[in-house]
């Protein structure tokens, strides 16, 4: 207890000497209200160019400890603690190649409660922050971790000035982006992370700076929306088998990107005006060209609902990347056409709509229709293959025939995630279209979600099933902004849990794990997820896996796992021939295959690498090459690619 | 020979220009023609679908897919039944009529109702629901139909319903 009241000392007297950072500092007060003032002038971070304003909540502040330095504490009360040492940073980060040396100093973050009696203990803080509410109410905690982007290369000087000018110490670049750098602040340096992150951006001399948050929402257990309790697809305590683990997701990470994830509703409009969801400012009417979405039916705003309804705002429903960016993108389905006494839109308007928001920085793609045919449609699997390429995860519902997979989705390119609904007691809903184009499934029986008029409903369907897999999708992205989407779809697909009474096999075309044709690889599973981004739980180590068109005398990339695949797509019908060779080692088995049918895309050939079996310590280069035959003429092509050991840590 | 498939084709061309869809769907009792207060009662407080639970004035039950409910009223006291008792309901002859009212789930809201008709097949009547699907995206979303229709006076018998899709 005696930390707690440290800790508002603290906050006081940070807060109080930091005026070079804020300036007209008024937080010093008597009063109670989280929402006191008119304080978002002063507290605020960017995002996007963007002032985005921040409200001062007295009531708590976050804290970090040094657990070498303290002893177990139990008054302490907090909502959240946290336990990380330096290689857990790195690691959640994503960090590559550390800049300092690791000296296993285990630290604690807490969000503690404010409310202290008396006493004073200094021991062991090495960090404190105010905590801070957003417009729409979602409690913010500050850590100690900012992040930098260079303007350029030859920016990393000045990486140096800001360690020397604000005394943090510079944690290592980003591995998968070098020009991303993480600080980290303490007691000594000269502000806390939004302070230090908002006086770097403001200086312009880097593409962006931002502190890293903890969101109130995910460190509280259960949200405060009125309605979660109705949510069982977000938290299953009738059968926790069935869950899919969202509050754990929330309970064990942070999401310092969510701000930075744009999922792309593909429907038949979001209303954008609705309290409980955060609209992108890019939305489009892709049924007359507009650059403003309209409103054709209900159906978009429920979809929207289920992917990214705010939590924790005292308000409806919770989003499974609650507050994530949802951009709307409106098409008119055929029977508001009806209604409307307008046309429906075409395959053209729905292509369009995909290549949009590919263009538009979506990452996430949701697509909860269906046409009524029985071919595969090549327009729309065009422009699916070009948002696949931009980096984008596209997600379709499986429709609700109880039958065959609805097309555009069976007949869709490879990579994009078919999904197929459950009910809460793990069956599979009696409406769920199955088969070998399935590739998961969700929770799509009585989901609780916002609908067109600013309320709330409950609704049914494979439309609310694939808004559960781009809602985790989302979440892996604001996790790590620079994953790559194969990688997302491979993890999605890996850390399903195998539920249902339908045995799960090997087949030769699903690469990632054991599946039937009624539940896909199996239920999604956000937290474990999560954890398969820091490389924990039972990932494999699987290589990029990568499609690309060929035409004669041309050549394919291929994608990898333990087993060699590759994953052939044509541009138009014809005969396909491949070999392997990796580390010179020349399979000397050719596979051949036929592809009649658009998008001529079919898994051509594998052969198992004869690697050792070990566990891998570091990761291993290993060059690949492949020969690939179409119609008549051998091409090569040789790529380099790397094992890396599963629970690898930079 | 030649007489003969000339008059042969004249027979398939005449056969098919008598056949139109809704000839071969209605293989059954068609509906008779309501009143035009009966059928402004219903278009006003009985939409074609909905998939949001009910929204209509009738007393449905929850249903989930594969399940129906079809109310058969053969009085003014089952019409009252099924209904909130605060709507002013349209007359009918019920010494004349049956009214049959009902829902059942489809896959999504991409559907139109084309034709009903009745088979009495022994110790049920089958109602037969023929749905047309329209052309272009229909959202994945389960969507509850609802239907209605006034025949002739029907046996009173159990009514067993089924979907037809062209």
């Amino acid at each position: 207890m005696k930390r707690v009241l440290l800790a508002i000392f603290y906050a006081v007297s940070i807060i109080g000497c930091q005026k070079s950072f804020i300036s007209d500092d008024n937080i010093i007060s008597n009063s109670s209200s989280h929402l006191e003032n008119d304080d978002s002038e002063n507290f605020y971070y960017w995002c996007d160019g963007k002032k985005i304003p921040l409200h001062i909540n007295r009531s708590k502040s976050f804290i970090v400890f040094r657990e070498d330095e303290i002893q177990k504490d139990a008054n302490v009360k907090s909502s959240n603690s946290l336990n990380f040492n330096r290689d857990n940073i790195y690691q959640i980060l994503g960090i590559h190649s550390p800049k300092i040396t690791l000296n296993n100093i285990r630290y604690q973050k807490q969000i503690v409660e404010n409310n202290i009696d008396s006493g004073l203990d200094t021991t062991g803080i090495d960090y404190i922050a105010p905590f801070f509410t957003t417009n729409e109410g979602i409690g913010l905690g500050i850590t100690d971790i900012f992040s930098v982007q260079l303007s350029s290369e030859t920016d990393a000087m000045s990486l140096n000035k800001i360690v020397e000018d604000y005394n943090v110490e510079l944690l290592g670049a980003n591995k998968h982006d070098p020009s991303i750098y993480y600080l980290r602040c303490n007691n000594y340096s000269k502000g806390n992370a939004l302070e230090i992150a908002n006086c770097i951006y403001e200086s312009g001399l880097f593409k962006y700076a931002t502190p890293e948050f903890i969101v109130e929402s995910f460190v509280d257990s259960v949200p405060n929306d009125p309605l979660f309790k109705n949510q069982w697809n977000l938290n299953n305590s009738t059968n926790t088998l069935i869950d899919i683990e969202y509050i754990e997701m929330m309970e064990s990470y942070t999401f310092p990107h969510l701000n930075n994830v744009i999922v792309a509703v593909i429907d038949s409009g979001i209303n954008l005006n609705h309290e409980d969801l955060n609209i992108c400012d890019k939305s489009f009417n892709a049924h007359t060209g507009e650059n403003i979405s309209n409103v054709y039916g209900d159906h978009g705003t429920q979809v929207a609902g289920v992917i990214g309804a705010y939590s924790n705002n005292n308000k409806g429903i919770c989003g499974v990347a609650p507050g994530v960016k949802l951009m709307s993108i409106s098409l008119c389905f055929t029977k508001e056409a009806e209604r409307l006494g307008i046309s429906s839109s075409t395959t053209t308007q729905f292509a369009n709509a995909i290549r949009y928001a590919a263009n538009n920085g979506a990452k996430v793609i949701n697509n909860s229709w269906s046409f009524n045919t029985s071919s595969p449609i090549a327009e729309i699997n065009n422009a699916i293959i070009y948002a696949q390429k931009k980096g984008c995860i596209v997600v379709f519902s499986a429709g609700n025939d109880n039958a065959k997979v609805s097309q555009p989705a069976a007949g869709s390119p490879s990579g994009t995630i078919i999904v197929g609904s459950i009910g809460k007691d793990g069956y599979k809903s009696n409406f769920s279209n199955y088969g070998t184009s399935l590739d998961m499934c969700a929770p799509g029986e009585d989901i609780m979600t916002t609908d067109r008029s600013g309320g709330y409903t409950t609704v049914n369907g494979t439309s609310f099933s694939a808004p559960h897999v781009a809602g985790v999708a989302a979440m892996l992205f604001a996790r790590d902004i620079n994953i790559q989407s194969n990688r997302v779809r491979d993890i999605l697909e890996q850390s399903v849990k195998k539920i249902g009474q339908y045995e799960y096999l090997g087949q030769d075309t699903k690469l990632n794990g054991p599946w039937n044709q009624y539940f896909g690889y199996g239920l999604i599973n956000a937290r474990a997820a999560m954890d398969a981004v820091n490389g924990e739980g039972p990932i494999k180590p699987i290589l990029y896996s990568y499609l690309k068109e060929i035409t004669n005398n041309d050549l394919f990339s291929m994608g990898l796992d333990y087993d060699i695949w590759d994953k052939v797509y044509l541009v138009e019908d014809g005969v396909g021939s491949s070999r392997f060779m990796i580390d010179n080692y020349d399979s000397s088995t050719i596979y051949e295959w036929r592809s009649s049918l658009p998008p001529y895309y079919g898994v051509g050939a594998y052969f198992d690498v004869s690697l050792p079996d070990t566990v891998l310590e570091e990761p291993v280069l290993h060059e690949v090459k492949c020969k690939a035959l179409k119609n008549g003429s051998w091409t090569q092509s040789g790529l380099s690619l790397a094992l890396v050991p599963y629970n690898y840590k930079y | 020979m030649r007489i003969k498939t000339l008059f042969l084709f004249a027979l398939s061309v005449l056969a098919l220009s008598c056949k139109d869809d809704k000839e071969i769907d209605n293989e059954g009792i068609c509906p008779v023609e309501p009143s035009e207060t009966v059928k402004k009662f219903f278009s006003e407080s009985l939409p074609s679908y909905s998939t949001s639970g009910n929204e209509s004035i009738f007393n449905f039950s929850k249903i989930e897919y594969g399940d129906s409910e079809c109310f058969v009223v053969n009085s003014d006291e089952d019409f009252k039944s099924i209904v909130d008792p605060k709507i002013q309901l349209p007359a009918i002859d019920f010494n004349q009529n049956t009214l049959i009212v009902g829902q059942h789930c489809m896959p999504n809201s991409g559907f139109v109702l084309y034709s009903q008709s009745i088979s009495d097949i022994t110790d049920t009547l089958q109602l037969v629901l023929t749905y047309k699907s329209l052309d272009g995206g229909s959202a994945d979303q389960v969507a509850t139909y609802y239907f209605w229709g006034l025949y002739n006076k029907l046996p009173e018998k159990k009514v067993v319903l089924r979907i037809k899709r062209i």
